[in-house]
C-alpha cells in the first residue's frame, strides 16, 4: 500500500475488531509518521463520553442483554456524533485525521463523505483486509474478547460491503493486510504554497501574446541566460493561467512557461482554458471554441514543421503542466500566508483546501447562470472576501487593475486590445505593456462592452433601499434609505451630471476638546493633543483661505476628458455639495484660464498626468456667498450697531445711575464693530473675474495613481509651484511642526493672523492617511480664530457665561461623518483613476451625499 | 431692540405716572432669560423723555432645541423690534397699554399730548413710503433713519397729538406688520389682540387689507392654493390631453416619469384599462404629497410609488407600454437629457413615449420676459423642441409626432407642445 498524504485529508479505516486498525495506526504514532491527535478513534472517544469502551453480551439473559445493547447504543450514539464533529473541525482546519472505527454500514461512512465535500479534503479509505481466522485468533487473546458470533459476522459483512466500497465517493481505496502487506507513506507539504523569498511578479491573462508576455517580462527585470528567464535578485514569475487561446502565439506561450516551470523557475494556476486545453492533449472529447481551435491550429503547424514524435511529446508535457497546474497558490511568508493567486477567483474557506468544486470555482468564478446570449452571469464573489490574504486574479477583463475588497484584478484584456498587467507582490505596484493590437475582433469583445457600459447610469435598485460601500481605509460605510434617498434627491436636481462627480470633499471637524482656555473656545493646543494621542509628532498647520470650498478636475484636453469623464471639456469645478461653482460663462473663462497656467507650466507632461484633481478653496467668499452675507452677516451687523449704538448713547443720559449698563453696552456695541468687521475681511468687489483667487491645498489625483502617499509638505510646495507666476492660484502659508517649540511659533502664528481677523488654521498629520493601529484618525482638525468665531456662535459668544454654555457642545458625531466621508472621498478618486465604472464612483459620491443630508450642528 | 417715548408738555410729570414708573429707580425685569428694561432719560417740568428696550440673552434666543440651519444662530431676532419685543416688554408696559393709571391720573390716559415715539432697528422689506402709509394716516409726522444706503436696518421716529395708549397700541399693530421675519406662529391670541387694539382706528385704515394681511400672514398663507387663475386651467387642459392620449394607445402599464405630487397619476387610474400605473419620483416632499392624493383615490387601479430618478437606471422600468414625461424635461440641464433619451428609448424601450413642455413661443402671449418659472433650464421654441425630438429619435425604432395643448394662438402656437415617441412594429 502506497499512501501519499497531503496536508488535509480524512482518512477512513474500515475493518472489523480485531483487524489491526488501532495498532497499525499506534505504529505510525511510533514511527512519528503521525501525531496521537490526528487519530479519532471511537474506543477513545467511548471513553470520554461513557468511561467504557467496551460492553459484555456474553452470558447475559435475554433481557439483560436487551438492556445493555440499549446502554451500548445510547452511548455509540454519543461518539460517533463527538466524533463527527471533532472530524468536521479538523477537516474545516484543513488537518488529516484518522477515522478509528470499524466503518462496516454504508450509512456510517456516508456522513464523512458529506464532511468531505463540504469542507473540500480528499477523503481516503484502508480496509484492513484479514482472513477471518486470523480475526478469531486475535479475539482471543485480547483482554475483552468480542467473541466468535460477532467477529464472523463483521467479516461477513466486510466481505458484503467490498463491493459497495469501491463504488463509494473515496478519492483513493486501498486494500491492506497489515499482517503481510508492505506499505510507504509519504506525506507532501502543501503543493499550494511558494515562499514569498525577495518577491513575485504575477502575470495575467496573456492568452497567447507572446510578444507582449517578452516585452513585459523583460521589463520587469528578468534576464534570458540559456533559453530561461531569471530574476537577478531571485524573484519568481507567476501565471494566472489562461496563457493560451484568443491570441497569435499560444504555443509559444505555452512553451515558455513550460521550459520555466520544469526548471522550478516559475509557476501557473489551473483556469479554464488551461483545463480545457489540458482535457484536449489528453485525447478526450472536447470542444475546442472561444479561441481554443487556435491552439489546435497551432499544434497542426507544430506537426508539418517538427512531426508527429516532437508533437507528440510536446503534447504530454504540456498535458502534464496543465493537469498539475493548482487551483490556486498560496504565497507563504515565514510560513504565514500572504497572498492568493488564483484565476477567477476563490472563496475564503477554499484557500489551502483542493477539491473538484473548488478547482471549478477557480477555473470559472461564482458562476451563478447563463445570460440570454449564453454567456455567464458571474456573482462578486470578492464582496465576500473577509479574510487578510490579499487575493490576486485574473479571468475577467477589466480596464484597469481592479482593486477590490482587498483582492485585485489583473486581467486587462491584452488579447482585447487592452494591456497585459503584472503585479508585483509585496510591492503592491503594477507593471504594463500595452497590446500591440486587438486579436479578438470587436463580436463580444469585454473591453469594449465595458467600455460601453462604463458611463452607463447607475442601477438605483443598488442604491434606494439603504447600501452599504466597502472603503479600502474606513471599512464599510453604511447608508439608511432615507439618506439615500435625499442624496438621490440632491444628485437628480441640483449637481453636475453623475459622470461628473467624482469626489465629494468631505467635513472636517473642529479641534475634539474645546480649549481649556477661559476665554477660548477653540485653540490649537487641543489640536496637538488630539494627534499626540494618536502618535503622530510631525504635523503641518495650513492657513485656512476663508472661501468656498471647490473641487477641480482639470484635463489636459477635451479629447481626453471624454475619455474619463463622457464629456468634451476642460474642466469641471463643483462646490463642497456636487453643484457647478460657476455659472457657464465665468466658468469657461476661469477653466481656461487654468488650463493655459498648467499648459504653461507644462505641468501635464511633468506630471505624465491626463488630469489634475484638486481640492481648493476659492476666493473671494462673497462669490458664491452674497446672499448669505447680504441676507444673514450684513443685516446682522447692521441691526446690532444700530440698536447697541442708539442705546450706548441713550444710556449717558439718564436719570438714575446706570453705569453697569453703559459698561455692558460699550462691550455690546464692540461686539457689534468686531462682528461687522469680521466678514468683511472674507469680501471683495468680484466685477472683474481677475479678483478670482484659487488656493489649492490637496493636488488629489492624476491619472498615473492618487496622491494619497505624498505627504502634506509636497502638497504643499506643489501649492506654491502652481501659485508661481500664476494670476489665478494663490499660494498657502504653511508651518510644520515637529516639536514644542514648533507648536508654540504655531500657536503665536495663529493668534496673530486671526487677532486681524482671518478665519484660522487646519491642522494635519504630515501622513496623507493618518491611522492609529489601523484605524483612520482624523485626517485634518480646523482650528478657528476667536474673531471668526463670532461670524458662527454669534457677535457676543465671547461672554464667559455663553462661552462657558459653548464649550459643552459635541462633535462626535461631526467627526465620525469626518472620517467615514474621507474615507469615500479616497475611495471614490480611487476607483476613478482605476477607470472603474461610473455606478461603483458614484456609490462613494451618493454616500457622501447621503451622510451629509444626515444633520449635524452647523456651528462645528 | 428698543422704544423712546418722548413729551414736552407742563404735565410731563403727570406722564410719568401713566407708565407707573418711578423715576427715581432702575426698572428690570426678566422676560424667558432676556433683560427688559425701563429708563427715564429726562422729567422735568416740561418735559418727560423715557425708554424701553430689551438686552437679549442669545441663548435664551437659541433655545435648547438643536437646529441644523446657521440662520438659527445667526440672525436679527436679538436686535430688531418685532413681536418677540413687543411679547417682552408688553407687561413692563402694561398700565400704559391698558389706559388704567391710578384714579387720579385716568384722565391724562384720556388726554392728547404731542408724542415722540421712537423705535428700531426695524427689519422690513417695506419702502420708506409704505412705511409712512402706514402711520402718517394716523395722524402722525414720520421720521425714518438708516445707517447705510442699503437701508437694512431702519429706524422710524413718529410724532402726533395723541393719547399715550392709542399710539402704543398703533404701535403694537404696525410693528409685526412691518417686521420681515418669516416664522412667525399667528395663533388665536395674535388674531384677538389685532381687534383689540385696532380698535377705533384700524377699521378706517386706508392700508387695512395689507395690515390684515401681513399682521396674520400666518392664516394667508394656509389660503394662498390657487394664485394665478389661469395656471390650473393649463394643468388640467395638459393632463387631459395626455389622457387622451393614452386612450388610444396601447396602455396596459403606464409610467408617470417624475410624477411630482401624482396630479396626472391620479387622473390616469380612472381609466379602467391600466393594469400596471406607476409614479416615479424623487422628492420626499412631493412624493408624501402624492401618498396622501392616491390613498384618497377610489378608482380601478391603484397608483404605486416608486422612489425613482432619471439619472439612474431601474431595471422595474424595462418593456412598459407608455412612460410619460410630463412638464418634467425643461427641469433638467440640456446636456443630461441625451443620456436620459437613450436610457429611455434604448433600455426602457416602451412602446409609447410622452413628453410634455412649454412652448417658449406663447411666452409672448403672456408677455413673459423670463420663464415660467425660475427652476426651468430651458424652454424651447417648437422649432426647437421638434428637431430636439426628432434628433433623439435617430437610429432608434421610434417614429415622433407633435400636438399642441392649451388656447391656440395664431401665430405662437398653443402653451404647452407634445411629442409622442411610438415604437415602429417589426424593427
Amino acid at each position: 500500500m502506497q499512501l501519499h498524504l497531503s496536508q488535509a485529508a480524512i482518512v477512513l479505516c474500515i475493518g472489523p475488531s480485531n483487524s489491526g486498525k488501532s495498532t497499525f495506526l499506534q505504529k505510525l504514532v511510533v514511527d512519528n509518521i503521525i501525531t496521537p491527535s490526528e487519530i479519532v478513534s471511537s474506543d477513545d472517544y467511548r471513553i470520554t463520553v461513557a468511561d467504557i469502551d467496551f460492553i459484555d453480551f456474553q452470558g447475559a439473559t435475554k433481557q439483560e442483554a436487551d438492556l445493555l445493547y440499549e446502554q451500548y447504543s445510547a452511548i455509540s450514539v454519543e461518539t460517533f456524533q463527538l466524533m463527527e464533529q471533532v472530524v468536521t473541525a479538523r477537516a474545516k482546519l484543513n488537518r488529516l485525521t484518522f477515522v478509528d472505527a470499524t466503518h462496516l454500514n454504508a450509512k456510517e461512512r456516508e456522513k464523512y463523505f458529506a464532511i468531505a465535500k463540504r469542507q473540500h479534503v480528499p477523503i481516503e479509505g484502508i480496509i484492513f483486509d484479514v482472513p477471518v481466522e486470523q480475526l478469531l485468533l486475535r479475539d482471543q487473546m485480547r483482554e475483552n474478547p468480542r467473541g466468535a458470533a460477532r467477529i464472523k459476522q463483521q467479516a461477513r459483512k466486510l466481505k458484503d460491503e467490498k463491493r459497495l466500497l469501491k463504488k463509494e465517493a473515496f478519492t483513493r481505496l486501498h486494500l491492506f493486510n497489515p499482517d503481510t502487506d508492505a506499505y510507504s507513506i509519504v506525506r507532501k507539504p502543501s503543493p499550494l504554497t511558494i515562499e514569498l523569498g525577495t518577491g513575485i511578479d504575477v502575470i495575467g491573462d496573456i492568452h497567447g501574446c507572446y510578444d507582449e508576455m517578452m516585452a513585459l517580462i523583460e521589463k520587469l527585470g528578468y534576464i534570458e541566460e540559456n533559453g530561461l528567464y531569471r530574476h537577478p535578485k531571485g524573484r519568481k514569475l507567476i501565471s494566472v493561467g489562461d496563457i493560451m487561446s484568443r491570441g497569435p502565439k499560444s504555443l509559444a506561450t505555452m512553451q515558455f512557461w513550460l521550459k520555466q516551470i520544469e526548471a522550478g523557475l516559475s509557476f501557473m494556476t489551473d483556469s479554464n482554458h488551461g483545463w480545457k486545453i489540458a482535457r484536449w492533449l489528453e485525447g478526450r472529447d472536447v470542444q475546442l471554441s472561444h479561441g481554443d481551435e487556435l491552439v489546435e491550429q497551432e499544434m497542426q503547424q507544430f506537426e508539418t514543421t517538427h512531426g508527429i514524435d516532437e508533437l507528440t511529446t510536446l503534447k504530454e508535457r504540456l498535458a502534464k503542466m496543465l493537469l498539475n497546474a493548482p487551483s490556486h497558490y498560496i504565497i507563504t511568508e515565514n510560513g504565514i500566508g500572504k497572498a492568493v493567486v488564483t484565476h477567477a477567483g476563490i472563496r475564503d474557506r477554499y484557500i489551502g483546501k483542493n477539491s473538484p468544486r473548488i478547482r471549478d470555482f477557480c477555473r470559472y468564478g461564482d458562476v451563478v447562470g447563463t445570460s440570454e446570449n449564453g454567456r455567464p452571469i458571474r456573482a462578486e464573489w470578492y464582496a465576500d472576501h473577509h479574510t487578510s490574504e490579499l487575493i490576486i486574479w485574473g479571468h475577467e477583463p477589466k480596464l484597469k487593475p481592479l482593486k477590490i475588497n482587498n483582492t485585485v484584478n489583473i486581467d486587462q484584456g491584452v488579447v482585447f486590445g487592452g494591456q497585459l498587467t503584472a503585479f508585483r507582490y509585496p510591492e503592491g505596484t503594477f507593471e504594463a505593456v500595452e497590446a500591440y493590437e486587438n486579436y479578438a475582433g470587436e463580436h463580444q469583445n469585454p473591453l469594449l462592452e465595458a467600455a460601453v457600459k462604463h458611463f452607463a447610469p447607475p442601477n438605483i435598485r443598488a442604491f434606494i433601499d439603504g447600501f452599504e460601500v466597502a472603503t479600502t481605509h474606513g471599512g464599510t460605510v453604511w447608508i439608511r434609505d432615507g439618506y439615500a434617498k435625499a442624496a438621490i434627491d440632491t444628485v437628480s436636481h441640483y449637481t453636475v451630471p453623475l459622470e461628473q462627480l467624482i469626489y465629494i470633499p468631505p467635513t472636517m471637524s473642529p479641534t475634539p476638546q474645546t480649549s481649556q482656555l477661559e476665554d477660548y473656545l477653540e485653540h490649537p493646543t487641543e489640536a496637538f493633543a488630539y494627534y499626540k494621542k494618536h502618535g503622530f509628532t510631525e504635523l503641518i498647520a495650513e492657513k485656512k483661505h476663508m472661501g468656498s470650498r471647490a473641487v477641480l478636475l482639470l484635463f489636459k484636453n477635451k479629447r481626453i476628458a471624454k475619455e474619463w469623464v463622457d464629456t468634451e471639456t476642460l474642466g469641471i469645478i463643483t462646490t463642497r455639495s456636487g453643484r457647478a461653482f460657476f455659472a457657464s460663462n465665468t466658468h469657461g473663462i476661469i477653466v481656461h484660464k487654468l488650463h493655459a497656467e498648467l499648459v504653461a507650466k507644462n505641468y501635464f507632461e511633468k506630471m505624465d498626468t491626463d488630469f489634475v484633481l484638486l481640492d481648493a478653496e476659492i476666493l473671494p467668499w462673497n462669490l458664491k456667498a452674497q446672499p448669505l452675507i447680504d441676507e444673514q452677516y450684513a443685516h446682522v451687523a447692521e441691526h446690532a450697531l444700530m440698536d447697541r449704538q442708539k442705546l450706548a448713547t441713550k444710556l449717558q443720559t439718564t436719570l438714575v445711575d446706570v453705569t453697569e449698563w453703559q459698561q455692558q453696552y460699550k462691550e455690546l456695541l464692540r461686539n457689534a464693530v468686531r462682528f461687522d468687521a469680521v466678514y468683511q475681511n472674507y469680501c471683495w468687489s468680484v466685477e472683474d473675474l481677475s479678483a478670482i483667487q484659487i488656493a489649492p491645498f490637496h493636488i488629489l489625483a492624476h491619472s498615473n495613481g492618487t496622491c494619497f502617499h505624498q505627504p502634506h509638505t509636497w502638497h504643499m510646495e506643489m501649492n506654491h509651484w502652481l501659485a508661481q507666476d500664476s494670476t489665478i492660484f494663490i499660494a498657502t502659508e504653511y508651518q510644520v511642526i515637529n516639536n514644542e517649540q514648533d507648536e508654540q511659533k504655531a500657536i503665536a502664528w495663529w493668534e496673530e493672523m486671526t487677532a486681524v481677523g482671518h478665519e484660522g488654521i487646519v491642522i494635519k498629520p504630515l501622513t496623507f492617511i493618518p491611522k492609529n493601529k489601523d484605524k483612520l484618525i482624523q485626517p485634518a482638525i480646523k482650528v478657528r480664530g476667536r474673531e471668526y468665531l463670532r461670524i458662527i456662535y454669534g457677535m457676543d459668544y465671547t461672554d464667559l457665561k455663553q462661552l462657558a454654555q459653548l464649550k459643552k457642545r459635541k462633535p462626535s458625531k461631526k467627526m465620525k461623518h469626518a472620517l467615514q466621508e474621507f474615507a469615500l472621498g479616497l475611495e471614490g478618486i480611487e476607483r476613478f483613476v482605476q477607470k472603474e465604472s461610473l455606478a461603483r464612483i458614484h456609490e462613494c459620491v451618493l454616500a457622501t451625499l447621503a451622510l451629509e443630508s444626515d444633520a449635524v450642528d452647523p456651528r462645528l | 431692540m428698543q422704544l423712546t417715548i418722548y413729551c414736552e408738555t407742563p404735565n410731563a410729570k403727570e406722564i410719568s405716572y401713566l407708565f407707573a414708573k418711578n423715576p427715581n429707580n432702575l426698572h428690570e425685569r426678566h422676560e424667558k432669560g432676556h433683560a427688559v428694561r425701563f429708563i427715564y432719560h429726562k422729567l422735568t417740568n416740561n418735559e418727560v423723555e423715557a425708554t424701553i428696550f430689551v438686552t437679549p440673552d442669545p441663548l435664551a434666543l437659541v433655545g435648547h432645541e438643536r437646529a441644523y440651519d446657521i440662520t438659527h444662530y445667526i440672525n436679527d431676532r436679538g436686535f430688531a423690534t418685532s413681536s418677540i419685543f413687543l411679547s417682552l416688554i408688553r407687561k413692563m408696559l402694561g398700565t400704559a397699554l391698558n389706559g388704567k393709571p391710578q384714579e387720579q391720573y385716568i384722565a391724562f390716559a384720556e388726554q392728547a399730548f404731542p408724542f415722540t415715539f421712537e423705535f428700531g432697528p426695524v427689519a422690513t422689506s417695506l419702502s420708506d413710503v409704505e412705511i409712512q402709509q402706514l402711520f402718517t394716516p394716523l395722524g402722525f409726522h414720520v421720521d425714518i433713519e438708516a445707517i447705510s444706503s442699503a437701508q437694512r436696518a431702519r429706524f422710524i421716529k413718529i410724532s402726533a397729538l395723541t393719547t399715550l395708549q392709542q399710539a402704543l397700541r398703533q404701535i403694537f399693530v404696525l410693528i409685526p406688520v412691518m417686521d420681515d421675519y418669516k416664522h412667525y406662529f399667528i395663533d388665536e391670541a395674535e388674531r384677538e389682540r389685532l381687534e383689540r387694539y385696532g380698535e377705533g382706528w384700524l377699521e378706517q385704515h386706508p392700508q387695512k387689507n395689507f395690515i390684515y394681511k401681513k399682521a396674520l400672514r400666518f392664516r394667508h398663507l394656509i389660503s394662498t392654493e390657487t394664485n394665478i387663475a389661469t395656471k390650473p386651467l393649463l394643468n388640467t387642459q395638459r393632463y387631459e390631453a395626455i389622457v387622451e392620449q393614452v386612450k388610444q394607445l396601447s396602455h396596459q402599464s403606464v409610467v408617470d416619469l417624475g410624477a411630482g405630487e401624482g396630479k396626472l397619476t391620479a387622473l390616469l387610474s380612472e381609466l379602467p384599462t391600466i393594469h400596471e400605473l406607476i409614479a416615479v419620483e424623487p422628492s420626499e416632499a412631493a412624493i408624501r404629497k402624492a401618498t396622501k392624493r392616491f390613498e384618497g383615490l377610489d378608482t380601478a387601479v391603484a397608483p404605486k410609488i416608486q422612489w425613482g430618478s432619471l439619472f439612474y437606471y431601474d431595471n422595474t422600468l424595462v418593456n412598459k407600454d407608455i412612460l410619460i414625461l410630463c412638464e418634467v424635461i425643461e427641469h433638467i440641464n440640456e446636456v443630461r437629457l441625451p443620456k436620459i433619451m437613450s436610457m429611455l428609448l434604448q433600455q426602457y424601450s416602451p412602446k409609447t413615449l410622452i413628453i410634455t413642455t412649454p412652448n417658449a413661443d406663447y411666452n409672448q402671449v403672456y408677455e413673459l420676459e423670463e420663464m415660467r418659472h425660475d427652476d426651468h433650464r430651458f424652454e424651447w421654441t417648437r422649432q426647437q423642441f421638434e428637431s430636439w425630438c426628432v434628433a433623439m429619435s435617430q437610429g432608434t425604432p421610434y417614429s415622433t409626432a407633435f400636438y399642441g395643448i392649451g388656447e391656440q394662438h395664431i401665430v405662437h402656437g398653443t402653451p404647452t407642445q407634445m411629442c409622442i415617441f411610438k415604437r415602429m412594429e417589426g424593427l
